[in-house]
């Protein structure tokens, strides 16, 4: 070991002298510096000394030892975990954590480079940045500090910081001054040891042999110096730096993310930039380049991204121009004799220039110049919001979601990429069911009002033009009289067309006005779950912040191209794109070819409007009778054909056959048509719904109404779980009753599109030639022949078998769930009687929907359906179901639940003025229906049982899962 | 099942990431130059193709073909005009300077297409897969990502050991002042591998693009895969890069399978076990 004190030789003791007493001065003004200067002045100052400290730290690593590493953050971050593990989980004393922090970045250190070292030159930079990514990655593992999210220093902690209160006293300020002092002062102690120790250590044997290293490996090899302890050493030593002063910042911030402490542009990126801008392999450099660094975030870190650029710009010009930096052209300039005085920077010992070794004389940078900014020492560029439920996506299954969840109370964030809900019409048929959940919260007659009513959705014409000949019609949504009776005594409510652009306003109103927080331009980035929660990354569009929101369930309502149901790795079924369609919005008075026979949907079966698409091109009324849509498909293979205005007049004009009619072409937009559906809807706490799980074609308008009733299927069961009044398993068996549901539509969906081939090929559309070919093979169906007899009956089939797609009750509103949270009553299921899919079967069987039928309270028509639901259980029972009244009374104070009961039949609250109840309940007068919030049948009894509280708590118990 | 798709669904990541660590493999065979903006230049690559589908409204092949030669020239001149003057003994100024790179990179495609995130849309054939037995299925764009590896790396054996371009690589990797001695001009032939190993930047851009999502700031997470795979396959050989991005694919997809915020995390530990246990990589190219 050299002992410094052995070397009085000196260039210049006179100057030597002068340069102690200089630093000596510097040193004491610096320390006193809180006494005389700003706050903002004395954080600026923190934040150059802590720079100052990380940059000697990687000059020592790089500069001298060779080892350039991109990867010192992880000991920054490393030390900046410990720091705050220490204080907040151990309870240790800040100063204490902070050391701990350098210990415990010095030690893994150890283990670190045993692994980054077998690298050689630039592969071991990369391979530390890989280090550093492990560290970050397990680092956000850690839950006690808050996972991925981190966490903030609770103010007690910052309190307990040793001599606060004496400095509070001396000083005259408030505690978190007093705080910024303490931080300044360690933070200047660490940079005089730091210093001190690297010069030190550089004057030892180790330190002569990493200086011989830098120089020529080789050749210090070849006599002797053993590179690998030195480099070693090196390593250690810069972790144990960047540690302890990663401890420092982040006690200084108060709150600490994974991203932030592991931070590869904060902690190596501008680290770098300043050694080799202030001058790479010396002792001032780093200080220089902090200095200059500061300068330049305080002038120009308002541009932002051409801030960063000319930054990474400057640091090339510098190692191509001038690679030992600005003090290398300093000294390159002057003789080093120029700067007696600035010639140590600190450290007990006398300063001699030891001819012995290559490093270059201490000089201490000029320390003056630095003005008191308002610029803060770090802009916090995250923030957390808590919410119960987050929802990403606005459409009808979030906004359900948002609205039913509300509705119920429970806390929720809805997020939504664009900055407004949907621009194009999309959906329109609205159906029963989905018209119930809206009558439930009490938006029904907005609803309506906007909504074009069933009496004028249903003359679906098929034609050659809307001006041309005219196929065949069918009278669809329940138009035809025949089922105009299914539908009027299925529901309460009325099927009618709203376009989403309408429906989607109101729907979300009713959430925002019931508490709903919704954030648009704000896109859903990523997320991470845990057992408590989930943590998701958005981005606000606007301002162009990236925050992150914790939620203890999250709803992944994110349409067709859902990246949640990616990112969760749903696995799906089916396929996407399987043809291509365009929208074409438009302008036009057609009162003359449609007021006679009013339709949503006017079908137009011309040569080539089979190909692609969804089977035939489409004229859709958007609003009766001057807005419309366009629907015409596109070859897929040939991708989206990319329309003109001209182009699309010249489609529609086709479409309606009338060359003199004004149109004023609006939106196009193109989609395709899908075949897929999630073979799983939710991983852990994040559930998808709507069109992330399924993805299919508009016919028989099933997309919207099944993405709110899969809200209207969560979203109590949700609300359960997070009053902890059921078990999470609960939130299960929204998959197990929705997926079914899915595939079911999926299907239904895409055979429906099938469903038009046949009608083409009758009418021999498809077998081509000319036009004139064409109308010949169409016409042949008018001719007395027994084949156009033969075709003209198979049109007709063909045109009714479209039912499957206009009047498709029972798919609407037939679902009958299996799962945990529907409880048998050991009666076999009941058998469909007509077509499954066409018509609805109305039973109280355990998982169907409850029959609507209409009874009398307080001389008002109210509907069975509007008796339950709004997040509550409720028993219905009759005349002689007293003892499922006193049960429901037990088993809702038993279970801590909302468990209301109703008698129905007459001397009852509610009476059965038609006799429908009593026809349709299925049960006996003392028996009993147990419907859940989403008006399904949970359980059912057929008469009062021996032991009907016991019976009900088990049956309570099995569905909320709190056996 | 479950297993066999897993497998194929990391073998076909690691098709990717070869993809990705095929240019560094090359620039770093010919002149040990580790460029650390590798990752931003395939975010450039991925936004040229962007460019050319979304402004000026080519097909996807158009657009990519455009792409690549538009990184052929930015490759030319990065490493004409400033790499070639960082090459030396020393290895710090190649570091810094491509840091540098990548920061002014990263920042400029910030500044002019957004922090949007963006993908590349491939049309049909984003979707399209082929089934296999047992209800298995390979994507088609992961499956053509594959053997776009292989057709690149069968491409740069032939180029290395089948034509006069191939042979001055060689020559110049071998011993640059002999080579010079012998006629060739280094600073061109950098430049020229540099241009190409861009192009296969573009590539890797392109599917990158095409089969996730990407932005301005995901590039150096890119450089990290692409660093694993040179090094687990071992320096120096192709069918090794593809063997090292196979093997880093499987981590990743096993890893996502057990909990998916270990995906990336069993990637790295994976690749520090394999440095632990076999530093030269697992298929090092023999030297004499």
């Amino acid at each position: 070991m050299l002992d410094p004190k052995n070397y009085t030789v000196a260039k210049s003791t006179r100057t030597s002298r002068t340069a102690l007493v200089f630093i000596f001065v510097l040193v004491v003004l610096l320390a006193v510096a809180p006494a005389l200067v700003s706050r903002s002045l004395l954080q600026d100052l923190f934040f150059v000394l802590t720079m100052i400290a990380l940059a000697q730290c990687w000059n020592l690593l790089a500069g001298y030892g060779g080892l350039v590493s991109v990867g010192q953050q992880a000991f920054v971050g490393l030390g900046a975990y410990i720091g705050f593990a220490g204080s907040i989980l151990w309870g240790l004393n800040p100063m204490l954590a902070i050391l701990l922090a350098g210990v415990v970045g010095a030690a893994l250190s150890v283990p670190t480079a045993f692994v980054v070292f077998r690298l050689q030159g630039a592969y071991f930079a990369i391979g530390t940045w890989v280090a550093a990514e492990v560290y970050r990655l397990v680092f956000a593992q850690w839950k006690a500090l808050g996972g991925g999210t981190g966490t903030s220093l609770p103010s007690g902690v910052a309190k307990s910081i040793a001599g606060l209160s004496w400095v509070r006293e001396g000083l005259d300020i408030k505690s978190s001054a007093a705080r910024d002092v303490i931080s300044y002062w360690i933070a200047l102690a660490l940079v005089v040891v730091i210093v001190g120790a690297i010069y030190a250590f550089l004057r030892t044997r180790s330190g002569l042999a990493l200086s011989a290293l830098r120089d020529n490996e080789t050749a210090a090899e070849s006599i002797g110096v053993d590179t690998r302890r030195a480099k070693f050493a090196v390593y250690i030593f810069a972790a144990f730096g960047a540690a302890i002063t990663g401890a420092l910042i982040f006690f200084q911030k108060a709150s600490i993310t994974p991203q932030s402490a592991f931070s590869v542009i904060d902690w190596t990126a501008f680290v770098l930039f300043i050694v080799v801008i202030g001058g790479i392999g010396t002792i001032e450099g780093p200080i220089i380049g902090a200095l200059i660094l500061f300068v330049l975030q305080n002038w120009f870190a308002d541009y932002g991204t051409w801030y960063l650029m000319a930054l990474g710009a400057i640091a090339i010009a510098v190692m191509l121009v001038a690679p030992r930096g600005i003090w290398g052209l300093v000294q390159a300039k002057y003789d080093f004799s120029i700067f007696p005085t600035r010639r140590r920077l600190l450290g007990p010992d006398t300063p001699v220039p030891d001819y012995t070794q290559p490093i270059r004389e201490m000089k201490l940078p000029p320390a003056k110049g630095v003005h008191a900014a308002d610029t803060p020492l770090e802009v916090p560029t995250m923030f957390d919001i808590e919410t119960d439920v987050l929802i990403i996506g606005s459409g009808p299954a979030g906004g359900a979601s948002a609205a039913l969840l509300s509705s119920y109370g429970i806390a929720n964030i809805m997020i939504e990429k664009y900055g407004w809900l949907a621009n194009t019409p999309r959906a329109h048929i609205t159906n029963q069911r989905a018209m119930e959940v809206l009558r439930e919260l009490g938006i029904e007659e907005d609803a309506i009002a906007k909504s074009v009513p069933q009496e004028l959705m249903g003359n679906n014409v098929f034609c050659t033009a809307l001006a041309g000949e005219e196929i065949g019609r069918l009278l669809t949504w329940g138009n035809h009289p025949s089922r105009k009776a299914d539908y009027d005594l299925a529901s309460p409510c009325r099927i009618c067309d709203i376009p989403q652009t309408l429906l989607e306003p109101i729907i979300v109103a009713k959430a925002m006005e019931s508490g709903t927080i919704t954030r648009f331009k704000t896109e859903y980035i990523s997320h991470t779950q845990d057992e408590n929660g989930v943590v998701a990354t958005v981005r606000d569009r606007v301002a162009n912040e990236i925050y992150r929101i914790r939620a203890k369930y999250m709803i992944g309502a994110d349409g067709a191209n859902s990246l949640i149901a990616e990112q969760l790795g749903l696995p799906m079924d089916g396929k996407m794109g399987l043809e291509g369609s365009m929208n074409i919005e438009f302008e036009a008075d057609l009162s003359k070819y449609v007021a006679h026979r009013p339709s949503v949907l006017y079908w137009i079966f011309q040569p080539g409007a089979d190909i692609g698409g969804i089977g035939a091109g489409v004229v859709r009324m958007v609003r009766p009778w001057n807005k419309w849509l366009s629907i015409y498909g596109f070859d897929i293979k040939d991708g989206p054909p990319n329309l003109s205005t001209d182009e699309a007049e010249q489609i529609v004009r086709q479409l309606i056959g009338d060359d003199e009619i004004l149109i004023k072409i609006g939106k196009l937009s193109y989609w395709t048509i899908n075949n897929m559906v999630a073979r799983r809807y939710a991983k852990g706490r994040v559930f998808c719904m709507g069109d992330a799980v399924h993805r299919h074609p508009p016919t028989n308008g099933l997309g919207s109404n099944t993405s709110i009733q899969d809200a209207y299927n969560l979203c109590w069961k949700l609300k359960l779980v997070l009053e902890g009044k059921a078990d999470a398993s609960l939130l299960d068996t929204y998959n197990d009753e929705r997926q079914p549901v899915g595939r079911q539509i999926v299907t239904r969906a895409n055979k429906s599109i099938e469903d038009y081939g046949p009608i083409f090929e009758t009418l021999g559309i498809t077998q081509g030639g000319s036009a004139d070919d064409v109308k010949r093979r169409m016409d042949s169906r008018k001719q007395p022949t027994v084949e156009a007899e033969a075709k003209r009956k198979a049109l007709n089939k063909y045109i009714r078998q479209k039912s499957y797609e206009f009047n498709c009750h029972g798919v609407e509103l037939g679902q009958r769930y299996s799962s945990s949270a529907i409880v048998s009553d050991h009666t076999a299921e009941p058998e469909y009687t007509r077509d499954r899919e066409l018509y609805y079967h109305p039973t109280t069987w355990p998982g169907a929907r409850i029959p609507h039928v209409w009874l009398d309270r307080d001389q008002q028509s109210v509907s069975t359906l509007d008796l339950v639901g709004r997040g509550r259980f409720v028993l219905l029972t009759g005349v002689s179901g007293a003892g499922w009244m006193e049960a429901a009374a037990r088993a809702s104070a038993e279970l801590d639940i909302a468990l209301d009961a109703i008698q129905i039949g007459p001397g009852c609250s509610v009476n059965d003025t038609f006799g429908d109840w009593a026809m349709q309940s299925e049960v006996s007068d003392s028996g009993m229906i147990l419907a859940r919030p989403d008006g399904h049948v949970a359980w059912r009894s057929h008469m009062l049982s021996a032991n009907p509280t016991g019976d009900l708590l088990a049956v309570m118990r099995q569905i909320l899962g709190r056996t | 099942m479950i297993y066999l798709d897993t497998i194929i669904q990391g073998v076909l990541l690691g098709g990717l990431y070869a993809l990705f660590a095929l240019g560094l493999s090359l620039i770093f065979g010919i002149m040990r130059l580790v460029n650390l903006a590798h990752g931003d230049l395939m975010i450039l690559g991925a936004f040229a193709v962007l460019v050319g589908v979304d402004a000026l409204g080519l097909p996807i092949p158009l657009a990519a073909v455009l792409a690549g030669i538009f990184m052929f020239m930015v490759g030319y001149a990065l490493q004409y005009v400033l790499l070639n003057r960082t090459l030396g003994r020393d290895i710090l100024p190649p570091l810094l300077v491509t840091f540098g790179l990548s920061i002014i990179l990263q920042n400029g495609m910030l500044e002019t297409f957004s922090a949007d995130t963006q993908r590349l849309n491939m049309g049909g054939l984003q979707e399209a897969s082929i089934s296999l037995f047992g209800g298995l299925a390979i994507g088609m764009v992961p499956l053509i990502t594959f053997i776009s590896a292989i057709v690149v790396i069968l491409f740069l054996n032939w180029l290395f050991y089948s034509t006069e371009t191939g042979r001055a690589f060689r020559a110049t990797s071998d011993n640059p002042q002999i080579a010079q001695l012998m006629g060739i001009d280094n600073d061109r032939i950098f430049a020229l591998a540099m241009a190409l190993a861009m192009v296969i930047v573009a590539i890797a851009g392109l599917y990158l693009g095409a089969r996730a999502t990407f932005d301005p700031l995901i590039g150096p997470s890119r450089l990290i895969f692409a660093f694993e795979a040179v090094i687990i396959g071992g320096l120096g050989s192709f069918w090794g890069t593809l063997a090292g991005g196979i093997i880093l694919g499987l981590a990743q997809t096993f890893g996502a399978q057990i909990n998916p915020e270990w995906q990336i995390l069993s990637g790295h530990i994976v690749f520090l076990i394999i440095l632990v246990i076999r530093p030269k990589g697992l298929f090092p190219r023999v030297t004499g």
